[in-house]
């Protein structure tokens, strides 16, 4: 479905390339309806590659589009690796413990404010970057060292749902008859029980099934 | 004394219709976290009359599912709609005389009430993805019959926004029913619950946020993140 997005995205230039002769208007856009699937947000890069060699003519343009199968495929793998496994568990860890913290609306910000502020700095970047230096865009991403950045996430991510489960004792202990240490002790014995659950391989976990398409 | 029909059905109406504008953020549309659950059953909590129960229910939904990623192929729960439904209803139920200060406790029921619906919306985005596949043959159909000359192609590209609708409508319609279901189901279980259990049903919340941090664990490629959520957990005991 992304190939569609893709023809889409790129229509206007084409439009304006070949707006003159509709043959090969039509040719050019199906040429982009060809398989393509990556990551939403790093695939703004490889559009502004794309734009980049396409305005430099149908054969720079085919090289764009054989070269952009294979970009895509990796930075498929590296942003889904940076946004769905490193940024995305973050903010909405970070937020969930926020409101354990301070309920109230103060969450719903942050999560908001936070993650946006990020993916957008880094479509509008990689973006940019495509459309004016072309493959160079490459080297800007790679700059970034996304996999570093990530396993600092996960850190950031593991400490605070640690607090986020300290900080779950004030919130539901609120008369409890248990005590707050006895509460947390039994939070991270949960945590734990379910954790040695899920890596001793249950099948019928309700988290853990998926659906192929 | 429960909702009377005409309400039931302006709320789950309001609810679907709107809150389906977040689902589209999900896959189809901006990607801008509007989706997720902490959001959505917000905004659903605020379409239903009570945007404070809708947070509640969205923190408690927020980490549940974020272990599974929609990585390749593979579809994950579609927790927005499970919040838009569950904030819903726990937001029009909490109008009720016979539920104030229950909020936790209603919460609690609504999400109990909503959760067996999560391999339908699987199911649901499933089919649209299948759906949606079908656009591009029909993109090319249209592109190699078109009239070239008129702006047919611009015609033709438009079945990308097509995507859209099918997502929207999908959506709008597997939140409907599950709100309709979980504002029928609520009430009855919430009879159920005897009155002595009653005050510390609130507090078995906490299992959601629970299984949300033990899926992240379990999700961690390093051990060493393990022995840190260890060691900022033992440390944070002598606080309390």
């Amino acid at each position: 479905m992304q190939c569609l997005g893709l023809a889409y995205a790129i229509y206007p230039l084409l439009k304006k390339l070949y707006g003159k002769n509709p043959l090969q208007l039509t040719h050019r856009t199906r040429c982009y309806l060809n398989c393509f699937n990556s990551n939403p947000y790093l695939a703004a890069g490889i559009l502004g590659f794309l734009v980049h060699m396409e305005s430099q003519g149908e054969a720079m343009g085919d090289q764009g589009l054989s070269l952009s199968s294979s970009l895509s495929a990796l930075y498929g793998a590296v942003g889904d690796n940076f946004f769905w496994n490193g940024l995305k568990p973050m903010t909405s860890a970070l937020a969930v413990m926020i409101f354990f913290w301070s309920p109230g609306l103060k969450a719903l910000l942050f999560l908001l404010l936070f993650y946006n502020l990020v993916h957008i700095c880094i479509r509008y970047t990689v973006y940019l970057y495509g459309v004016h230096r072309g493959i160079g865009v490459l080297e800007k991403i790679d700059s970034w060292r996304l996999p570093l950045v990530r396993d600092i996430m996960e850190y950031v991510t593991t400490v605070s749902l640690a607090v986020t489960a300290f900080l779950m004792v004030d919130y539901f202990n609120v008369k409890s008859r248990l005590g707050a240490g006895l509460f947390y002790l039994l939070i991270l014995l949960l945590i734990a029980g379910l954790w040695w659950y899920k890596k001793t391989g249950c099948k019928g976990f309700f988290i853990k099934k998926s659906e192929l398409i | 004394m429960g909702l009377d029909f005409s309400s039931i059905i302006w709320l789950t109406a309001k609810v679907s219709l709107i809150g389906a504008f977040c689902a589209l953020d999900r896959t189809a549309f901006l990607q801008m976290m509007l989706s997720r659950p902490l959001v959505a059953a917000t905004v659903a909590g605020a379409l239903a009359g009570n945007w404070e129960i809708g947070l509640l229910i969205g923190v408690m939904l927020e980490l549940c599912f974020l272990s599974e990623m929609p990585v390749g192929t593979t579809i994950p729960t579609d927790d927005t709609l499970l919040a838009l439904a569950a904030g819903g209803a726990g937001a029009a139920l909490s109008g009720l005389p016979q539920y104030v200060n229950q909020t936790s406790t209603l919460a609690l029921v609504v999400l109990v009430s909503t959760l067996p619906w999560s391999a339908f919306t699987r199911k649901v985005d499933g089919w649209v993805r299948v759906r949606n596949a079908q656009l591009i043959d029909e993109v090319e159909t249209a592109l190699l019959i078109g009239h070239r000359l008129d702006g047919s192609e611009r015609v033709a590209i438009n079945f990308h926004l097509h995507g859209l609708l099918n997502f929207y409508g999908a959506a709008a319609v597997a939140v409907a029913l599950m709100m309709l279901s979980s504002l029928l189901v609520a009430p009855l279980l919430l009879f159920l619950v005897p009155d002595w259990i009653r005050p510390v049903t609130d507090r078995l919340l906490f299992i959601f946020p629970v299984i949300g941090i033990t899926g992240l664990l379990s999700n961690m490629n390093h051990k060493r993140q393990l022995a840190v959520f260890a060691g900022v957990a033992a440390g944070l005991l002598f606080f309390i």
